[in-house]
């Protein structure tokens, strides 16, 4: 026993469940207890709590397990209510004939002072390296949810940071891309390009400029670039941020922006826009052209400025009508020029939408068709007209007589018709020309049009014939008082270049309803009346007579 | 995932009623090792690691998950149904894992036929003055704090540390395999699981029968726990053991041995 309690260091020796059987004098002096407070209870009351809890729920699986154990840390409880921090060695064996554990206790104050402020340390390090964790976590949440490209390159050109737009652009992991030198991953040609930005940014100069970059699948994508300059606290650049934005989209858009303002500002369509309350916001050059206004004298203007006196209110209605329920309205319609010229156009009104589908503009095309519009005209004044004299021909005076007949059988009326030709036509044609003949027919029918009404009707049939017909002739008396006014001012010689020019005029006169009912029946009986008068002797009337 | 490997399950037997062991804090399976050879012509048992325990997956632990002991209890469902058992286990649970067997059975009751506690507590906390586990929450954290001081070594500590590496799988490989379990995160996880657990309120739910086995000088578990957990658990038996410390299935295995054999030997109406 005199070796036990003079070797340097506390021993203890328990029965196989902890039970204390001996305890040597530097263990008792470190406790401040004698043998007997100590034998037969178990070891576990030497220690505080914790250290129990550890003695059972590692320590004895361990020893039962292995039957030694080395350097566990654990705390005694000694004088004063002192917690001793020890290491604890254990070896298994026979102690007066029974199976034991022998304990070896290094008390490791000073050691465990140390082991506590490091511990404090690390404890610390660990809540500082969460925070920092947490915060790169954070700053990587954010430059992942960025649509940009954000990485760091340090002077050396190797990757430092990479953001997930930037990995997914150039398809790399997070891992492979780390230590990547620029010029790998942008390849030669993209290196060679972009190296000049990249010189002056580590020269401290903050670099934007625009790139087209072939994608890792193959696309084409147009960005804009920034390269950050990153300076140490002495001012020394130490690398450099890039932050890309994929401007490929707007790209497209600002491509198919510039082909729409083109065709706006180029087509010979005019383009009118106006908001929903119907002021202009924007005209095209053709606007300008056709309608004489300019983009200053037209933006914050109503339409109305254009608006001619051709149609009725009820026509606006309708075209709001339409644009109203269909969203769009196409036609023809009359409006005025700056210089007060009425001009027909064709336009299209269509309505523009917003995202909630509301009405937001109204956007009116339209082309100048008043040429065409006057061209057309003319052909029909043509299909109706005598191309000569502009005289109705026989086609319109038909069409006339029919509605003016037809208009009788509402209200009971009369009507004359005369039928004209000339006498000694043909010599003037024959010895005078047919210039001048044309000539005399002009004025023949200038003539014939100022003795009669303007709602009576003067058409030439061809040649030298011509009918009058006259609407609402009192009666028989009356038409034969014009048609003596007819052959009277026919008569007055007409002089051309100094020569003298006679001509007479035969007519025959029929009476609606009294010498026929249909329009035929009553031009070949104006027509045997015009010959029954020439055979007469010429230059007079003479009413038809029933045969 | 592999249920099997991740929790390193090994099935030992063809035949008979099957006997699933779940270890306590700070061990693994290999603790049973003294009580599984009585059992071996006639039962089909059962051994695994929980999770960040022994031979388990460490890449599998999940600090959420295991931070309560709902996520044991979910690992020994998870057996369960990885090798197709569907009822009348019988479960041997060591300390927490006695908690865990009863959370697991209230969630499950079909599964199982019996469960042995051995040395079990709701609540190591001391609640007073109604209930007394036997620590306060100092001591607790003490515990925790010679966790650090074992399971890491010095080296460790002045090892840089793994910035927001959670799981701690980079730095358990260069732990000592001295413990039975090997990863400080996952151990200190458990240990919170444990020692601040109270399960008290679970008691009334159990259907399951059940043999508490109370150590009678047990440094963790005052004895008075015992009687706590057999009055509040139906259809429940006790058996107070002399043995002093928490460990009898080591200690004493023949003692244990004896317990469950008895126990399983009695009818369950007759307890």
């Amino acid at each position: 026993m005199d070796i036990f309690n003079q070797l340097p260091c506390p021993v203890l020796i328990t029965e196989s469940d902890g039970t204390v059987q001996a305890a040597n004098l530097p263990l008792l002096n470190l406790l401040g207890k004698s043998q007997s407070d100590i034998v037969h209870k178990n070891m576990d009351e030497l220690m505080p709590l914790a250290s129990r809890i550890f003695m059972q729920t590692h320590v004895f699986p361990m020893l039962l397990r292995d039957g030694n154990l080395q350097e566990i840390y654990l705390k005694l409880n000694g004088k004063d209510n002192l917690k001793i921090p020890i290491l604890l060695n254990c070896t298994s064996g026979i102690f007066e004939g029974r199976d034991s554990y022998f304990w070896i206790l290094f008390v490791s104050q000073e050691r465990s002072k140390f082991e506590q402020e490091l511990l404090v340390a690390r404890k610390r390090t660990e809540i500082a390296n969460f925070e920092l964790a947490k915060r790169e976590h954070f700053i990587k949440t954010i430059t992942d949810t960025v649509p940009g490209l954000v990485a760091y390159w340090d002077k050396e050109l190797t990757c430092r940071f990479a953001n997930k737009v930037y990995l997914e652009w150039f398809g790399k992991s997070p891992e492979s891309i780390l230590g990547t030198q620029l010029s790998d991953l942008l390849g030669a040609q993209l290196f060679a390009a972009n190296e000049p930005y990249v010189r002056a940014a580590l020269t401290g100069e903050p670099q934007n400029f625009e790139r087209t970059i072939t994608k890792a699948d193959g696309s084409l994508g147009h960005t804009l670039a920034s390269y950050i300059p990153d300076e140490n606290e002495d001012g020394e650049v130490v690398g450099f941020f890039v932050l890309v934005s994929d401007v490929t989209s707007i790209k497209s858009v600002q491509t198919e922006l510039k082909l729409a303002a083109s065709v706006f500002d180029n087509t010979l369509e005019g383009i009118m826009i106006t908001d929903i309350n119907g002021s202009i916001i924007s005209v095209n050059p053709a606007f300008t052209q056709i309608t004489g206004y300019s983009a200053e004298e037209s933006i914050g203007q109503n339409p109305r400025i254009l608006k001619s006196n051709h149609h009725k209110p009820e026509f606006y209605a309708m075209l709001w009508r339409d644009i109203a329920t269909q969203g769009q309205w196409r036609g023809e319609i009359w409006n005025r020029r700056k210089n007060g010229e009425a001009f027909l156009e064709w336009q299209t009104i269509t309505t523009i939408r917003g995202d909630n589908d509301e009405p937001i503009r109204y956007v009116s095309v339209f082309n100048d068709i008043t040429t065409r519009w006057q061209k057309d005209e003319r052909i029909r004044h043509l299909a109706f007209h005598d191309a000569l004299t502009e005289l109705p021909n026989r086609t319109l005076l038909m069409e006339r007589l029919n509605q003016l007949i037809a208009a009788t059988s509402r209200k009971p009326n009369n009507l004359a018709l005369l039928f004209l030709d000339l006498d000694g036509f043909k010599s003037i044609n024959d010895n005078l020309g047919h210039d001048i003949g044309d000539e005399v027919l002009v004025i023949v029918a200038q003539k014939i049009q100022a003795q009669i009404r303007a709602s009576d009707t003067v058409a030439r049939l061809g040649g030298d014939e011509f009918i009058v017909l006259l609407s609402y002739p009192i009666d028989a008396e009356e038409s034969a008082h014009i048609a003596n006014r007819i052959i009277n001012t026919i008569n007055q010689p007409m002089e051309f270049s100094g020569l003298l020019v006679d001509v007479g005029v035969s007519v025959g006169i029929v009476m609606f309803p009294d010498d026929g009912h249909l329009p035929v029946q009553l031009m070949k009986r104006a027509d045997e009346a015009m010959y029954q008068a020439k055979a007469a002797g010429r230059n007079q009337y003479y009413f038809y007579k029933h045969s | 995932m592999n249920i099997l490997t991740r929790n390193n399950v090994h099935v030992y037997g063809e035949t008979g009623p099957v006997i699933l062991y779940a270890h306590g804090f700070g061990c693994n399976q290999n603790m049973w090792s003294r009580i599984t050879p009585a059992f071996e012509h006639s039962h089909r048992q059962v051994l695994f690691d929980y999770v960040g325990s022994g031979q388990s997956d460490i890449g599998a632990f999940d600090v959420k998950r295991y931070a309560s002991l709902d996520g044991y209890a979910q690992d020994i469902l998870d057996i369960c149904d990885a090798l197709n058992l569907k009822k009348d286990i019988i479960f041997v649970g060591h300390s927490v894992s006695a908690s865990i067997g009863l959370l697991a059975s209230i969630a499950r009751p079909e599964l199982f036929s019996r469960l042995v506690l051995i040395g079990p507590t709701p609540c190591f906390l001391n609640n007073p003055p109604n209930y007394m586990g036997g620590f306060e929450q100092q001591d607790l954290e003490d515990l925790l704090s010679l966790m650090d001081q074992n399971y890491i070594g010095w080296a460790n500590y002045l090892a840089p540390v793994v910035a927001g590496s959670t799981s701690g799988a980079n730095v358990s490989a260069e732990l000592s395999d001295s413990f039975c379990s090997t990863d400080p995160v996952a151990a200190k996880t458990f240990a919170r699981a444990t020692f601040f657990a109270d399960n008290r309120k679970d008691l009334i739910n159990v259907t399951c029968p059940s043999l508490i086995i109370q150590h009678s000088k047990d440094s963790l578990v005052p004895l008075a726990i015992g009687d706590y957990l057999h009055e509040h658990i139906k259809n429940s038996a006790l058996k107070v053991i002399d043995v002093a410390g928490h460990c009898a299935h080591l200690s004493h295995p023949e003692i244990i041995i004896k317990a469950i054999q008895e126990y399983l030997s009695t009818p369950v109406h007759d307890q």
